[in-house]
Protein backbone atom coordinates (compact mmCIF):
# COMPACT_ATOMS: atom_id res chain seq x y z
CA UNK A 1 0.00 0.00 0.00
CA UNK A 2 1.27 3.09 -1.33
CA UNK A 3 1.00 5.09 2.35
CA UNK A 4 3.52 7.77 1.25
CA UNK A 5 2.40 8.37 -2.17
CA UNK A 6 -1.10 8.94 -0.63
CA UNK A 7 0.42 11.44 1.96
CA UNK A 8 1.79 13.11 -0.93
CA UNK A 9 -1.69 13.68 -2.80
CA UNK A 10 -3.12 14.95 0.24
CA UNK A 11 -0.34 17.36 0.97
CA UNK A 12 -1.02 18.53 -2.64
CA UNK A 13 -4.22 18.78 -2.46
CA UNK A 14 -4.39 20.96 0.98
CA UNK A 15 -1.90 23.50 -1.17
CA UNK A 16 -3.43 23.52 -4.32
CA UNK A 17 -6.83 21.73 -4.55
CA UNK A 18 -8.46 19.53 -7.05
CA UNK A 19 -6.07 21.42 -9.74
CA UNK A 20 -3.22 20.66 -7.96
CA UNK A 21 -3.69 17.02 -7.83
CA UNK A 22 -4.86 16.35 -11.34
CA UNK A 23 -1.45 17.88 -12.32
CA UNK A 24 -0.22 15.38 -9.87
CA UNK A 25 -1.70 13.03 -11.61
CA UNK A 26 -1.14 13.62 -15.24
CA UNK A 27 2.64 14.16 -14.50
CA UNK A 28 3.08 10.99 -12.25
CA UNK A 29 0.24 9.16 -14.68
CA UNK A 30 -0.63 7.34 -11.19
CA UNK A 31 -4.62 8.16 -9.59
CA UNK A 32 -4.93 8.27 -6.11
CA UNK A 33 -7.07 4.92 -6.62
CA UNK A 34 -3.79 3.58 -8.19
CA UNK A 35 -1.61 5.29 -5.69
CA UNK A 36 -3.38 3.52 -2.76
CA UNK A 37 -3.03 -0.15 -4.33
CA UNK A 38 0.77 0.18 -5.38
CA UNK A 39 3.74 -0.48 -2.89
CA UNK A 40 5.89 2.78 -1.59
CA UNK A 41 9.26 1.79 -4.20
CA UNK A 42 11.68 4.30 -4.40
CA UNK A 43 10.75 4.30 -7.99
CA UNK A 44 7.59 5.74 -7.68
CA UNK A 45 8.49 8.05 -4.15
CA UNK A 46 11.21 10.07 -6.73
CA UNK A 47 8.67 10.72 -9.24
CA UNK A 48 6.00 11.60 -7.03
CA UNK A 49 8.47 13.84 -4.66
CA UNK A 50 9.49 15.27 -7.88
CA UNK A 51 5.91 16.43 -9.10
CA UNK A 52 4.78 17.59 -5.77
CA UNK A 53 8.05 19.75 -5.89
CA UNK A 54 7.27 20.79 -9.22
CA UNK A 55 3.24 21.92 -8.48
CA UNK A 56 4.16 23.45 -5.38
CA UNK A 57 6.69 25.99 -6.61
CA UNK A 58 4.62 26.27 -9.60
CA UNK A 59 1.73 27.52 -6.93
CA UNK A 60 4.15 29.33 -5.13
CA UNK A 61 5.19 31.45 -8.39
CA UNK A 62 1.48 31.75 -9.02
CA UNK A 63 0.60 32.77 -5.67
CA UNK A 64 3.92 35.70 -5.10
CA UNK A 65 2.88 38.97 -6.07
CA UNK A 66 5.00 40.12 -8.88
CA UNK B 1 -5.69 6.51 -46.51
CA UNK B 2 -4.83 4.12 -43.92
CA UNK B 3 -1.16 4.90 -42.33
CA UNK B 4 -0.07 1.61 -43.73
CA UNK B 5 -0.65 2.30 -47.16
CA UNK B 6 0.25 6.28 -47.09
CA UNK B 7 3.62 4.87 -46.50
CA UNK B 8 3.70 1.98 -48.10
CA UNK B 9 2.43 2.82 -51.70
CA UNK B 10 5.69 5.39 -52.17
CA UNK B 11 8.36 3.34 -50.46
CA UNK B 12 7.30 0.55 -52.86
CA UNK B 13 6.97 2.55 -56.00
CA UNK B 14 10.65 4.76 -54.79
CA UNK B 15 11.88 1.16 -54.33
CA UNK B 16 10.69 -0.47 -57.43
CA UNK B 17 11.55 2.87 -59.87
CA UNK B 18 15.32 2.76 -57.74
CA UNK B 19 15.77 -1.07 -58.42
CA UNK B 20 14.89 -0.56 -62.05
CA UNK B 21 17.17 2.35 -62.66
CA UNK B 22 20.02 0.88 -61.06
CA UNK B 23 19.70 -2.58 -63.23
CA UNK B 24 19.32 -0.54 -66.37
CA UNK B 25 22.62 1.33 -65.54
CA UNK B 26 24.51 -1.70 -64.24
CA UNK B 27 23.08 -3.76 -67.18
CA UNK B 28 23.92 -0.98 -69.62
CA UNK B 29 27.64 -0.81 -68.36
CA UNK B 30 28.11 -4.34 -68.59
CA UNK B 31 27.13 -4.20 -71.85
CA UNK B 32 29.64 -1.75 -72.95
CA UNK B 33 32.46 -2.84 -70.97
CA UNK B 34 31.73 -6.57 -72.50
CA UNK B 35 31.71 -5.09 -76.06
CA UNK B 36 34.61 -2.56 -75.91
CA UNK B 37 36.68 -5.40 -74.45
CA UNK B 38 35.31 -8.20 -77.14
CA UNK B 39 36.39 -5.30 -79.81
CA UNK B 40 39.94 -4.30 -78.06
CA UNK B 41 41.05 -8.12 -77.50
CA UNK B 42 39.92 -9.04 -81.52
CA UNK B 43 41.72 -5.65 -82.54
CA UNK B 44 45.09 -6.56 -80.47
CA UNK B 45 44.86 -10.24 -81.83
CA UNK B 46 44.50 -9.52 -85.29
CA UNK B 47 47.36 -6.93 -85.15
CA UNK B 48 49.63 -9.71 -83.53
CA UNK B 49 48.62 -12.36 -85.88
CA UNK B 50 49.05 -9.85 -88.93
CA UNK B 51 52.79 -8.81 -87.60
CA UNK B 52 53.81 -12.60 -87.20
CA UNK B 53 52.24 -14.16 -90.63
CA UNK B 54 52.04 -10.95 -93.29
CA UNK B 55 54.44 -8.41 -94.69
CA UNK B 56 53.96 -4.62 -95.71
CA UNK B 57 54.48 -6.01 -99.69
CA UNK B 58 51.00 -8.29 -99.05
CA UNK B 59 48.85 -5.20 -98.76
CA UNK B 60 50.36 -2.97 -101.71
CA UNK B 61 50.64 -5.43 -104.26
CA UNK B 62 48.16 -5.59 -107.07
CA UNK B 63 45.20 -6.39 -106.83
CA UNK B 64 44.23 -10.41 -108.10
CA UNK B 65 40.86 -11.64 -108.71
CA UNK B 66 42.03 -14.81 -107.14
CA UNK B 67 43.05 -14.87 -103.00
CA UNK B 68 46.27 -14.63 -102.33
CA UNK B 69 47.21 -17.93 -100.67
CA UNK B 70 49.13 -15.92 -97.81
CA UNK B 71 45.26 -14.11 -96.62
CA UNK B 72 43.96 -17.52 -97.05
CA UNK B 73 46.68 -18.90 -94.32
CA UNK B 74 46.42 -15.96 -92.33
CA UNK B 75 42.43 -16.45 -92.42
CA UNK B 76 42.75 -20.04 -91.12
CA UNK B 77 45.21 -18.70 -88.19
CA UNK B 78 42.89 -16.31 -87.05
CA UNK B 79 39.59 -17.81 -87.61
CA UNK B 80 38.05 -18.85 -84.30
CA UNK B 81 34.32 -19.50 -82.32
CA UNK B 82 33.83 -16.16 -82.61
CA UNK B 83 36.03 -14.83 -85.43
CA UNK B 84 33.81 -15.59 -88.72
CA UNK B 85 35.23 -14.15 -91.80
CA UNK B 86 37.87 -11.43 -92.71
CA UNK B 87 38.46 -8.94 -95.36
CA UNK B 88 41.76 -7.33 -95.75
CA UNK B 89 41.98 -3.97 -97.81
CA UNK B 90 44.82 -2.10 -98.90
CA UNK B 91 45.10 1.79 -98.29
CA UNK B 92 43.64 2.55 -101.53
CA UNK B 93 39.84 1.31 -100.17
CA UNK B 94 40.72 -1.20 -102.40
CA UNK B 95 39.41 -4.85 -101.13
CA UNK B 96 42.53 -7.66 -101.49
CA UNK B 97 41.19 -10.42 -99.75
CA UNK B 98 37.82 -11.62 -98.72
CA UNK B 99 36.60 -15.01 -97.50
CA UNK B 100 33.52 -13.96 -100.18
CA UNK B 101 35.75 -14.09 -103.37
CA UNK B 102 33.21 -12.08 -105.28
CA UNK B 103 33.92 -9.07 -102.80
CA UNK B 104 37.73 -9.01 -103.88
CA UNK B 105 38.79 -6.09 -106.20
CA UNK B 106 35.67 -3.91 -105.01
CA UNK B 107 35.96 -0.36 -103.72
CA UNK B 108 35.37 0.34 -99.84
CA UNK B 109 32.84 3.52 -99.40
CA UNK B 110 32.62 2.33 -95.51
CA UNK B 111 33.09 5.17 -93.09
CA UNK B 112 34.58 2.37 -90.69
CA UNK B 113 37.30 2.11 -93.58
CA UNK B 114 38.23 5.07 -93.85
CA UNK B 115 38.84 5.93 -89.28
CA UNK B 116 41.11 2.25 -89.56
CA UNK B 117 42.65 4.26 -92.16
CA UNK B 118 43.19 6.74 -90.06
CA UNK B 119 44.91 5.17 -87.66
CA UNK B 120 41.95 4.58 -85.04
CA UNK B 121 40.40 1.01 -84.45
CA UNK B 122 36.61 1.14 -86.20
CA UNK B 123 33.63 -0.91 -84.80
CA UNK B 124 29.93 -1.39 -86.33
CA UNK B 125 27.68 -3.72 -84.43
CA UNK B 126 24.63 -4.14 -86.99
CA UNK B 127 21.49 -5.17 -85.84
CA UNK B 128 20.37 -8.73 -85.88
CA UNK B 129 17.65 -8.33 -88.78
CA UNK B 130 20.05 -6.66 -91.33
CA UNK B 131 22.33 -9.43 -90.97
CA UNK B 132 19.41 -12.32 -91.52
CA UNK B 133 19.39 -11.01 -95.54
CA UNK B 134 23.32 -11.31 -95.20
CA UNK B 135 23.83 -14.70 -96.89
CA UNK B 136 27.08 -15.46 -95.46
CA UNK B 137 26.22 -14.02 -91.70
CA UNK B 138 23.19 -16.53 -91.94
CA UNK B 139 22.57 -18.32 -88.56
CA UNK B 140 23.98 -15.61 -86.70
CA UNK B 141 21.68 -13.29 -84.85
CA UNK B 142 24.20 -10.21 -84.42
CA UNK B 143 27.73 -9.87 -85.54
CA UNK B 144 30.24 -7.08 -84.82
CA UNK B 145 32.74 -5.37 -87.63
CA UNK B 146 35.86 -4.55 -86.36
CA UNK B 147 38.15 -2.98 -88.87
CA UNK B 148 41.30 -2.51 -87.50
CA UNK B 149 44.75 -0.81 -89.19
CA UNK B 150 47.66 -2.60 -89.70
CA UNK B 151 50.88 -0.48 -89.61
CA UNK B 152 54.39 -1.73 -90.11
CA UNK B 153 57.22 0.78 -88.82
CA UNK B 154 54.28 2.71 -87.52
CA UNK B 155 52.76 3.20 -91.06
CA UNK B 156 49.57 2.17 -92.20
CA UNK B 157 49.58 -0.40 -94.79
CA UNK B 158 45.96 -1.64 -95.38
CA UNK B 159 43.25 -2.60 -93.10
CA UNK B 160 41.83 -5.90 -92.25
CA UNK B 161 38.18 -6.29 -91.29
CA UNK B 162 36.37 -9.16 -89.21
CA UNK B 163 33.30 -9.88 -88.64
CA UNK B 164 33.17 -11.03 -84.73
CA UNK B 165 29.88 -13.05 -84.18
CA UNK B 166 28.47 -11.53 -81.01
CA UNK B 167 25.70 -14.70 -80.39
CA UNK B 168 28.35 -15.80 -77.16
CA UNK B 169 28.58 -12.36 -75.81
CA UNK B 170 25.31 -11.95 -75.93
CA UNK B 171 24.29 -14.76 -74.54
CA UNK B 172 27.17 -13.51 -71.37
CA UNK B 173 25.74 -10.17 -71.48
CA UNK B 174 22.24 -11.87 -70.62
CA UNK B 175 23.16 -14.38 -68.19
CA UNK B 176 24.74 -12.12 -66.51
CA UNK B 177 22.11 -8.68 -66.47
CA UNK B 178 19.49 -11.40 -65.70
CA UNK B 179 21.79 -12.35 -62.46
CA UNK B 180 21.95 -8.72 -61.20
CA UNK B 181 18.04 -8.82 -62.29
CA UNK B 182 17.52 -10.97 -59.76
CA UNK B 183 20.23 -9.92 -57.22
CA UNK B 184 18.72 -6.49 -57.46
CA UNK B 185 14.96 -8.04 -57.21
CA UNK B 186 15.80 -9.87 -54.38
CA UNK B 187 17.79 -7.06 -52.18
CA UNK B 188 14.50 -4.51 -53.54
CA UNK B 189 11.83 -7.06 -52.50
CA UNK B 190 13.66 -7.62 -49.05
CA UNK B 191 14.22 -3.88 -48.50
CA UNK B 192 10.25 -3.47 -48.99
CA UNK B 193 9.47 -6.29 -46.58
CA UNK B 194 11.91 -5.25 -44.00
CA UNK B 195 10.36 -1.32 -44.33
CA UNK B 196 7.28 -3.26 -44.26
CA UNK B 197 7.61 -5.08 -40.73
CA UNK B 198 9.64 -1.88 -39.31
CA UNK B 199 6.83 0.16 -40.02
CA UNK B 200 4.23 -2.04 -38.83
CA UNK B 201 6.15 -3.63 -35.56
CA UNK B 202 7.47 0.58 -34.62
CA UNK B 203 5.06 2.63 -35.59
CA UNK B 204 1.77 0.86 -36.85
CA UNK B 205 0.65 -1.03 -34.13
CA UNK B 206 1.33 1.39 -31.08
CA UNK B 207 -0.51 3.89 -33.19
CA UNK B 208 -3.46 1.05 -33.70
CA UNK B 209 -3.63 0.20 -29.81
CA UNK B 210 -3.80 3.85 -29.15
CA UNK B 211 -6.47 4.42 -31.82
CA UNK B 212 -8.23 1.33 -30.22
CA UNK B 213 -8.14 2.62 -26.79
CA UNK B 214 -8.86 6.16 -28.00
CA UNK B 215 -12.46 4.67 -29.54
CA UNK B 216 -12.97 3.08 -26.53
CA UNK B 217 -13.52 6.07 -24.64
CA UNK B 218 -15.11 8.17 -27.07
CA UNK B 219 -17.81 5.41 -26.85
CA UNK B 220 -17.57 5.76 -23.15
CA UNK B 221 -15.70 3.19 -21.94
CA UNK B 222 -13.05 4.87 -18.80
CA UNK B 223 -11.67 1.96 -17.70
CA UNK B 224 -9.05 1.34 -20.46
CA UNK B 225 -5.87 -0.25 -19.81
CA UNK B 226 -3.24 1.80 -22.31
CA UNK B 227 -0.81 -0.22 -23.53
CA UNK B 228 2.92 -0.62 -22.54
CA UNK B 229 5.18 0.54 -25.12
CA UNK B 230 8.69 0.65 -24.76
CA UNK B 231 10.45 2.08 -27.30
CA UNK B 232 11.88 5.71 -26.73
CA UNK B 233 10.20 7.81 -29.05
CA UNK B 234 7.05 9.93 -30.24
CA UNK B 235 5.15 7.56 -29.82
CA UNK B 236 5.51 6.51 -26.31
CA UNK B 237 5.72 10.09 -25.52
CA UNK B 238 2.23 10.04 -26.33
CA UNK B 239 1.48 7.17 -24.79
CA UNK B 240 2.94 8.23 -21.15
CA UNK B 241 0.78 11.65 -21.70
CA UNK B 242 -2.42 9.59 -22.40
CA UNK B 243 -1.32 7.25 -19.49
CA UNK B 244 -1.30 10.57 -17.72
CA UNK B 245 -4.92 12.03 -18.71
CA UNK B 246 -6.43 8.34 -18.00
CA UNK B 247 -5.21 8.84 -14.04
CA UNK B 248 -6.50 12.56 -14.11
CA UNK B 249 -9.97 10.97 -15.40
CA UNK B 250 -9.55 8.08 -12.71
CA UNK B 251 -8.96 11.14 -10.07
CA UNK B 252 -11.99 12.93 -10.89
CA UNK B 253 -14.18 10.16 -11.17
CA UNK B 254 -12.65 8.74 -7.70
CA UNK B 255 -13.63 12.49 -6.18
CA UNK B 256 -16.91 12.34 -7.88
CA UNK B 257 -18.24 9.06 -6.21
CA UNK B 258 -16.66 10.32 -2.72
CA UNK B 259 -18.64 13.84 -2.96
CA UNK B 260 -22.03 11.76 -4.18
CA UNK B 261 -21.72 9.25 -1.57
CA UNK B 262 -21.04 12.05 1.02
CA UNK B 263 -24.17 13.81 -0.21
CA UNK B 264 -26.09 10.41 -0.01
CA UNK B 265 -24.70 10.29 3.83
CA UNK B 266 -25.59 13.86 4.73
Amino acid sequence: MGERLIQIYQTVRERGGIEAQIKLAMITRMSSIKAREVEDTEEYLKIFEDARDKILSELLKKNTPA
Amino acid sequence: MKLQQKFIIPISIITVVAALLVSYVIARQIRIDALKRAQDVTAEYIQSKAYEYLLPEHFDAPVNAEPDSIFEHFQKVIRTKEVLKIKAFNTQGDIIYSTTKENIGQKSDSPNYFEARDGKIAVQIKPPLLEQSNIDMAGYKQVMEIYVPIRFKGQIHGVIETYYKMDLINESIRNTTNSLLMVVGILALSLLISTYVLLKVVVINPITKLREVSDKISNGVIDVELPDIRTNDEIRALNDALKGVFAAIELLRDEIQQRDAAEKRG
